[in-house]
């Protein structure tokens, strides 16, 4: 594979997360984690300082659940180069 | 949102689809694309895919916890959490569907919308309670009669309007009875007249037990409101009592304050006046008053004397709250003398125990005396850093955090602007507070004596 290749296919592969998530799809990668789109419900916030009530509209949000695995995995190896320094 | 899920396997076919690519090469490029953005974390602890996001690393600190089922303390150990961030783009394509919108500020009509909901629930748990509250007042007034705990009943289980109409259902029935009793009187003539006198008895106990009925059941249309004005009235009545008590205290002591520096032709109450070596006799004097209190228990003398040490201490480091000295020798003596009666109550018990408990109560003594000298003096400030005026949302504690960087000492935030402030509470937006100077000793939070008295000022102010 050349490094055009690489790169064309990488792109695609954006492209199709990107698309998948905005049919509102969640899409599961094995051994890495799950990509999803949440929805955050409308809420009212109070400014605590002027007390300005506000009505936050809902909100798409885009959400990536790491494979418990890996997280695992992360942890582990990071503490490892903690002890090391 | 996730209605379907699209799996690695998908994922692969699309890609293939999208870029004309065999399937199988498309999987052998995601096989080594996870692989390598987890390399990437590793090393760089961060990777980016253009169009999608980045993926960071990032530093969890340790924190401490408890251990739920035992209750010890643990600490938590930092880590390394997953993080994906998505990209601006990404972000605003998503949420697409809601872009249109727009936070909106709720002004008085919204706030209305709370408060109205809050509104019926109030008053009517207030007037459960007083319902309650008449009730036991009824039950103590009307002990003896008999008619009183059925009504109760018929009260508490039906709402107003109800019991009206169930009663004056009643009512009708009852007098049907009663004119059945009397028929049956009429009828009963032939019998014995010594029956008749008694069944007329009963006749007219029932009438005059329906007559209490009907006046129960006119006031008692009235009593939720004659009863929530009184308790409001009672309410404002123990207000003003206790507020009247306070300033009658507040004038005693202040009567005593002068009467004293009248006597001693002392300067008026201001910082740092008397000099030291008078605070220093007063002292001695107290000494002497406790050994002559004390004599019989040496140790306890000895913990006394540890206070007086501790005190002239105090009278080193704060000379000038030493003018009050005097004042508080007489609370002393009485103070003392209660610590003196709950140790010679310790010692009878446990003779052993003495070192112990004269170690334990010598500082809440030493705290108890502070408390009273501090109590007594008026502070006046001569010296302000300046004028703040109150911005909406603003309060006490933080103009006292800005200014003197601790926000407990709000206290003498509100000393200084008495005039202008009823409590702690009032701050209104557009006041003008004076900002008084604070000695090194007063703003000096870590002084253990210093933050209790502090302490002691805020619950007097917040009326705890």
């Amino acid at each position: 594979m050349t490094k055009m290749q690489t790169e064309a296919l990488l792109n695609t592969t954006s492209d199709v997360l990107v698309q998948a998530l905005l049919d509102g799809k969640s899409v599961l990668m094995q051994n890495f984690g799950t990509l999803e789109v949440k929805q955050k419900n409308e809420r009212l916030t109070v400014h605590p300082k002027t007390g300005i009530r506000t009505l936050t509209p809902p909100k798409l949000q885009v959400y990536f659940k790491p494979n418990a695995g890996l997280k695992e995995e992360l942890k582990r190896s990071n503490e490892d180069k903690e002890e090391q320094k | 949102m996730a209605e379907e899920r699209l799996t690695i396997v998908d994922l692969r076919r699309l890609i293939a689809d999208q870029a004309n690519v065999d399937e199988a090469v498309v999987g052998q490029f995601l096989s080594a694309l996870f692989p390598a953005i987890i390399d990437g974390l590793r090393t760089d602890k961060s990777v980016r895919i253009y169009g999608l996001g980045s993926f960071k690393l990032q530093w969890v600190e340790p924190r401490k916890s408890v251990n739920v089922s035992t209750g010890e303390p643990i600490v938590i150990e930092g880590y390394q959490k997953l993080c994906f961030t998505p990209e601006q783009s990404l972000k605003e394509r998503v949420n697409e569907p809601y872009a249109n919108l727009v936070p909106v500020e709720l002004d008085a009509a919204g706030k209305a919308l709370p408060q109205q909901k809050r509104a019926p629930i109030d008053p009517l748990q207030k007037m459960e309670e007083q319902a309650e509250e008449i009730k036991d007042l009824l039950q103590e007034l009307n002990g003896t009669n008999s008619v009183e705990p059925l009504k109760e009943e018929e009260y508490k289980e039906q709402p107003a309007e109800g019991v009206d109409e169930t009663v004056v259902e009643e009512q009708p029935a009852e007098g049907v009875v009663e004119s059945t009793v009397e028929e049956q009187n009429a009828e009963g003539i032939a019998e014995t007249a010594e029956t008749q006198e008694g069944k007329h008895q009963e006749g007219k106990d029932k009438e005059e037990d329906v007559n209490k009925k009907r006046e129960k059941q006119h006031s008692r249309a009235y009593r939720p409101w004659l009863v929530a004005l009184i308790t409001i009235l009672l309410f404002i009545g123990a207000l003003a009592g206790g507020y009247f008590y306070l300033q009658y205290k507040v004038e005693q002591y202040a009567d005593e304050l002068n009467k004293k520096l009248e006597n001693k032709d002392e300067a008026p109450m201001v910082f740092g006046v008397e000099p030291l070596d008078e605070a220093m006799e007063e002292e001695d004097a107290v000494i002497d008053e406790l050994d002559s209190l004390l004599k019989d228990e040496n140790d306890i003398i000895e913990a006394v004397k540890k206070v007086a040490a501790e005190k002239e201490i105090e009278a080193n480091i704060e000379p000038n709250k030493a003018s009050k000295e005097e004042k508080s020798e007489t609370v002393q003596v009485v103070n003392i003398g209660d610590a003196k009666k709950r140790k010679k109550s310790d010692g009878n018990g446990q003779t052993t125990n003495s070192p112990s408990t004269n170690q334990t109560k010598s500082p809440t003594l030493k705290i108890e005396k502070t408390k009273i000298k501090e109590f007594q003096k008026k502070r006046e400030f001569t010296e302000f850093l300046g004028i703040e005026t109150v911005v909406a949302g603003s309060r006490l504690t933080w103009i006292a955090k800005k200014y003197y960087g601790e926000k407990d000492l709000w206290v003498y935030i509100y000393e200084a602007n008495r005039d202008v402030l009823k409590n702690p509470e009032s701050v209104q937006p557009g006041m003008h507070l004076r900002i008084p100077k604070l000695s090194k000793e007063m703003m000096n939070m870590h002084d253990e004596t210093n933050r209790a008295y502090v302490k002691q000022l805020q619950d007097e102010y917040l009326g705890k």
